[in-house]
């Protein structure tokens, strides 16, 4: 065939098959649907009271097809009475928010408004604590008033209670005891611990109370921030983590080293902090004082208290339970103030702080008899600055003192006034805004002579049976040796009756260092 | 006339001093309506009153109705036991002490609250009964650094036993904690045991309570297979086997549901502790000797 016959006959194939293609789309039947993005459909779609682009913020354009938040994988909303209600929000995988609303919990209706985004949604915008992870879905929950829709409510009159589900999946590198809730704060830009919650691991749920609404979230520790499951021999003794690691007793164990002691260290030591304190002291003490802090009889931390007499220290890694916490220093003469002992319940998950401390100034005396119409100096140190009420018991005398600079006080009292016989004396100190308890007891003696007294310094403790100055367990285990035996040495026999009995061990309680 | 009123002043007198608040001892369970063969938990409470008491004593006497079957300090406000709660006939004995003194409660809700418990005792129903479990031979020291002794006032706690009651049944305790670290310390005093070197030991298990102490001994290397080792259930103090403090010793603290935690103490003679250091001591004055003589011997 010619070249110029062939290319005739192609032309016209072609021709043909577009003449049937229009011919065909011609007698077809076309259905256009035509749908609007929700920025533009005159819907408001996500129930926030605001409609299309630009009265939404959420949409981007009118061509924005969601009015949602960006990311959102669910969305609900519910019209909560002000006679309270239940709500339960799915997110896509069955994963549930159950709330629970009381009544009066608002002056008015609301409108619920819950979002909920995928567990990375808030990695860059709302980032997570260091060495915490999200867990399971995060969530913007919004309150509206019915009645004002553009008005969110901050705060309600009633805390609403959230229970929030996770996934076994979400907490397979999460130590899972440790999962909290967190509430996003807006003035500080920064995810902040909801107090009082609980956690079923059990049923994977965590349920809390807020009165303030944002974008909340489960958080839980990393496990490779602890010691015992982070990968790394972290003691050089060539095992690592959980079991391997002898050191270890679980994977949230956060030290690998095996539990030992230097000799004779029993009594001292200050605490290593490696995880945020889950109770924290501080208060005044005296100037450069060493405070020591008792968990249970033991020491549990030392600090050094600054010029201002100021102290802070803080434990962690305490198990649930109740503790008998207790402090007290020893100021730079080497004098020892009364132990302050404080009752507290530690929760998972909390933090608690005893401020305000105010521990009650140390006292010594001169002279153990005084010659009557002689001076008994009586000095002691306390917070720069505060005042001193010095104390005679059996005249009910009240002396006052101001403490100097330097935290010193020392005051010069004249044993005119006062009988013949025994007098105890104690000291008490107030600042302008708080007042200590009263010191220690000290007795002296009015008589025909005076005699020096054993600086309180150096005077043995009560209860320091084994002479390492301090009262502890080795003197309470070599006291209960001697309980009801015959003949006690005299270092034990602390009140010198011949025997030991609970007297001796309530004059060592009262004398403990730790 | 006038005997009549002074005696009436001197009872109203007398019936004030009663009112005065005294520390108290008392009861609780959440059934007093027990049913025959069952078990249940009473806890031993004190309150305070507000006193500072550091040392608290008391004898709980139970009657035949029920079998004493075990006692647990788990969540005790006693830090240190004189007598751990000792079960006896019909009677549990206590006795112990709280260093420094009870504490101040805090007002914001983290305090423990007036009611503290000093042990929970587990019973069995085993006869038909209408009685009391009560508290007698009570002692509370105050915190005054002369072991001054304070009022103590009891209240029974009533319960009856019946075949028709079905009440009754004790929770099991959910413990995943190991006690808490400890630091065992050795130490020696001319007073006890001969002057013989001894250790001494002491921790706590909030949540279901301290079951037994082991001690090991062992010389040579420390060990990293606590398995293999010599363990004794004792007490503290304990006295060591191995006088010349040549030995680790390893203490192990068990709980009532098997949860353990060791402390070990490395041997206090410095000889064995740094032998290693010894060793490459001589190693370096050989050397240095070997060297020095074969520089004078080449020279």
């Amino acid at each position: 065939m010619k070249w110029y016959a062939f290319t005739a006959v192609c032309f016209a194939v072609i021709g043909l098959m577009i003449t049937v293609g229009i011919t065909n789309a011609g007698t077809a039947s076309v259905t256009v649907t035509v749908t609007l993005a929700e920025c533009s459909d005159s819907i408001d779609n996500d129930g926030d009271f605001l409609t299309d682009y630009p009265n939404d913020t959420e949409c981007d354009s009118g061509t924005d097809n969601s009015e949602n938040i960006a990311g959102t994988e669910t969305h609900a909303t519910s019209t909560i009475e002000t006679s309270g209600g239940s709500f339960s929000f799915d997110n896509a995988d069955s994963l549930a928010v159950d709330f629970t609303f009381q009544n009066g919990f608002h002056g008015s209706s609301v409108r619920l408004f819950v979002n909920s985004y995928a567990t990375s949604s808030f990695e860059s915008s709302k980032p997570a604590p260091s060495g915490k992870s999200f867990v399971g879905k995060t969530y913007d929950i919004i309150l509206y008033e019915n009645a004002s829709p553009n008005n969110s409510i901050a705060t309600t009159s009633k805390a609403i209670t959230i229970v929030m589900q996770y996934l076994d999946s979400d907490v397979s590198s999460i130590d899972e005891s440790n999962v909290l809730p967190y509430r996003w704060s807006t003035s500080t830009s920064a995810w902040a611990i909801i107090s009082g919650s609980s956690l079923d691991t059990s049923n994977n749920k965590v349920t809390f109370s807020t009165t303030d609404f944002s974008s909340f979230s489960l958080l839980g520790t990393n496990l490779s921030e602890f010691q015992c499951s982070d990968g790394i021999d972290n003691d050089g003794d060539g095992k690592i983590d959980y079991p391997s690691d002898p050191g270890c007793s679980s994977t949230t164990d956060d030290n690998e080293t095996d539990p030992q002691q230097a000799p004779g260290g029993g009594g001292g030591g200050g605490a290593t902090i490696t995880a945020p304190p889950q109770v924290t002291f501080s208060g005044l003490a005296y100037p450069g004082s060493k405070v020591t802090i008792l968990k249970d009889a033991q020491v549990a931390a030392v600090t050094i208290a600054g010029p201002d007499a100021k102290f802070k220290a803080g434990l962690s890694k305490l198990s649930t339970g109740n503790y008998n916490f207790g402090i007290w220093a020893a100021d730079t003469s080497g004098r020892r103030s009364v132990t302050h002992t404080f009752a507290l319940s530690v929760k998972p998950g909390s933090s608690v702080t005893v401020s305000g401390i105010f521990l009650p100034p140390t006292i010594s005396i001169d002279k153990s008899e005084v010659r009557k119409g002689d001076v008994l100096g009586i000095a002691g140190q306390s917070a720069p600055e505060a005042n001193v009420s010095l104390i005679v018991h059996s005249h009910s005398i009240v002396k006052k003192v101001t403490v100097d600079k330097s935290g010193a006080w020392f005051y010069k009292l004249d044993t005119t006034e006062l009988e013949y016989g025994k007098h105890s004396t104690q000291a008490k100190s107030e600042t302008e805004n708080d007042i200590s308890s009263l010191s220690q007891l000290l007795l002296f003696k009015v008589g025909t002579k005076s005699k020096k007294a054993i600086p309180l310094a150096v005077v043995e403790l009560k209860g320091d049976v084994n002479s390492d100055e301090k009262v502890n367990l080795v003197d309470f285990s070599i006291a209960a040796y001697w309980y009801k035996r015959p003949s006690p040495p005299s270092a034990v026999d602390l009140n010198n009756d011949g025997k030991v009995d609970l007297v001796d061990f309530s004059i060592m309680a009262y004398w403990w260092t730790g | 006339m006038k005997q009549f009123l002074i005696s009436i002043c001197l009872l109203f007198f007398a019936f004030g001093i009663s009112m005065v608040s005294a520390v108290e001892l008392s009861f609780d369970s959440p059934v007093y309506k027990i049913g025959l063969g069952k078990f249940i938990a009473i806890d031993v409470l004190v309150d305070f009153q507000g006193e500072a008491i550091n040392t608290l004593e008391g004898r709980i006497h139970v009657p035949e109705s029920f079998d004493i079957v075990n006692t647990n300090t788990a969540g005790s406000v006693i830090n240190l036991w004189i007598q751990e709660p000792k079960i006896e006939v019909n009677s549990v004995y206590f006795s112990g002490i709280i260093p420094g003194g009870f504490g101040s409660q805090l007002s914001d809700g983290t305090g423990i609250g007036n009611e503290l418990e000093i042990l929970t005792i587990t019973l069995e129903a085993k006869r038909e009964d209408a009685n009391s479990i009560t508290a007698g031979d009570t002692k509370a020291l105050l915190n005054d650094g002369f072991g001054t002794e304070t009022d103590i006032a009891t209240k029974p706690w009533f319960y009856e036993i019946s075949e028709s009651y079905t009440g009754g049944g004790v929770e099991a305790v959910i413990d995943s904690e190991p006690p808490g670290n400890f630091k065992p310390e050795v130490t020696r005093s001319e007073t006890v045991f001969s002057g013989q070197y001894f250790v001494v030991f002491s921790t706590q298990d909030k949540e279901s309570g301290m079951k037994r102490y082991e001690v090991a001994e062992q010389r040579g290397r420390k060990t990293e297979n606590y398995s293999v080792l010599d363990w004794k259930i004792t007490k503290s103090p304990y006295i060591l086997e191995d006088q010349t403090l040549r030995s680790y010793i390893y203490v192990k603290a068990i709980d009532n549901t098997g949860n353990e935690i060791i402390a070990v103490v490395p041997p206090h003679n410095l000889l064995v502790r740094y032998w290693y250091v010894l060793i490459l001591f001589i190693i370096i004055v050989g050397i240095s000797f070997a060297y020095t003589k074969t520089k004078r011997k080449n020279s």
